[in-house]
């Protein structure tokens, strides 16, 4: 009996791991991020492999400048560019210079379907009523 | 001065016990010595290349040479037959002659007053089956545990099993593929599920401060319609055309988003 428990907390203990998030919202939203943009450019697995660490460093650097700059919007965007500038230089060397637009092009896609899938939460919370679409 | 008074003053200037020395001979030899040493050495050396041992033995010493060959000593005939019962038989007629009991009592009161009985015993046949006996008790008793009276357990734990392989199953078969490329919004929506939608928002209003600045422009829609009521439309649509790479609806130009 004690094998079959035992067997039972393992094999939920493995599904959990399994099916286990990244605990900090911030991380979970880049990482899906990161993930959307890797499959929408259609990376090779290496190509992936050597995009992550970049990505992710550009992710905090954005991330701060947006908390940091949030008084003057002009600086704000100037920083912003700098960074993406600094960056693209750096994707180029892995996906080249081609893609290495894309990844900000499909950031910001995947940011506006963030901005939809809220408004739809939204709306959801408000109770069912007919609603304009976004265009 | 001579130089073995130069050895001596130097000796006694290092303190030396040498310098209080006689310098004479200290070995002597006894008295006549060297008299017969040359015939001495000669017969040694005759003795060594005599074949026989008798003839050797009387050049090394004529005394040894010339002893007979008899036993000086000799015992009556039949002189050991029976010698060790007359021994004993001399010795218990001596007057100081004891038995083993009595210098027993003698030497301890104590011991010679134990019985001489083995104080213990074993059953008739005890050694016989003996080895049967200590292999069997030996054996470890292993507690058996009837499973037949609990069978409910048993099929509680089966349940168990099951449930978590079905859950478990579901769980990963059930998380079926979107491909972001072809249905955007429904991957989007599936990856974020487990996002609050507060934390959802908090980044949104992030990235909302990275906007135009016109975007939050609390100038009315009325009022600019007013203002360009008098351009004709070719002319502010010649206007957005040449504006259109600084706007961020320019999907192809993000970098000035």
């Amino acid at each position: 009996m004690k094998k079959f428990l035992l067997i039972a907390s393992f094999l939920f203990s493995f599904i959990s791991v399994l099916n286990a998030q990244p605990d900090n919202n911030d991380e979970k939203i880049r990482d899906k991020m990161r993930e959307y943009i890797q499959q929408r450019m259609k990376m090779t697995r290496s190509e992936a492999e050597r995009f992550t660490p970049v990505f992710i460093r550009y992710f905090r650097e954005w991330r701060n400048t947006l908390k940091e700059n949030r008084t003057d919007r002009l600086i704000l965007q100037q920083k912003i560019v700098e960074i993406r500038l600094r960056y693209r230089n750096e994707f180029k060397e892995i996906i080249g210079e081609q893609r290495s637009n894309e990844v900000y092009r499909q950031q910001e896609i995947f940011i506006q379907e963030l901005k939809d899938i809220k408004r739809e939460r939204m709306d959801n919370r408000r109770g069912p009523r007919t609603r304009e679409l976004p265009l | 001065m001579t130089t073995r008074d130069n050895i001596l003053h130097e000796l006694n200037e290092l303190k030396s016990s040498l310098a209080s020395l006689n310098p004479g001979n200290v070995y002597s030899v006894p008295a006549g010595y060297f008299d017969g040493l040359a015939d001495q050495v000669l017969s040694r050396i005759k003795s060594l290349e005599t074949a026989d041992p008798k003839e050797e033995l009387l050049i090394l010493s004529e005394m040894l040479g010339h002893l007979p060959k008899q036993m000086p000593y000799a015992v009556p005939a039949g002189y050991f037959e029976g010698l060790a019962e007359r021994a004993l038989e001399s010795v218990q007629k001596s007057n100081d002659y004891q038995t083993a009991n009595e210098e027993l009592a003698s030497l301890s009161p104590l011991l010679s007053g134990l019985k001489k009985e083995m104080p213990y015993e074993v059953p008739a046949g005890y050694f016989e089956g003996i080895t049967k006996d200590i292999t069997e008790k030996s054996k470890p008793e292993t507690k058996v545990v009837s499973l037949g009276s609990r069978s409910w357990f048993r099929y509680a734990a089966a349940a168990v099993v099951t449930g978590v392989i079905i859950l478990g199953s579901f769980m990963i078969f059930n998380n079926e593929k979107i491909d972001p490329a072809s249905d955007s919004h429904a991957w989007v929506k599936k990856s974020i599920k487990k996002v609050s939608t507060d934390k959802l928002e908090e980044f949104i209003e992030l990235v909302e401060d990275e906007k135009s600045v016109a975007s939050n422009s609390t100038v009315k829609q009325e009022e600019i319609k007013e203002l360009i009521k008098d351009i004709p439309d070719s002319e502010i649509q010649n206007f957005l055309n040449e504006t259109d790479i600084l706007d961020g609806s320019d999907k192809d130009d993000l970098l000035l988003n």
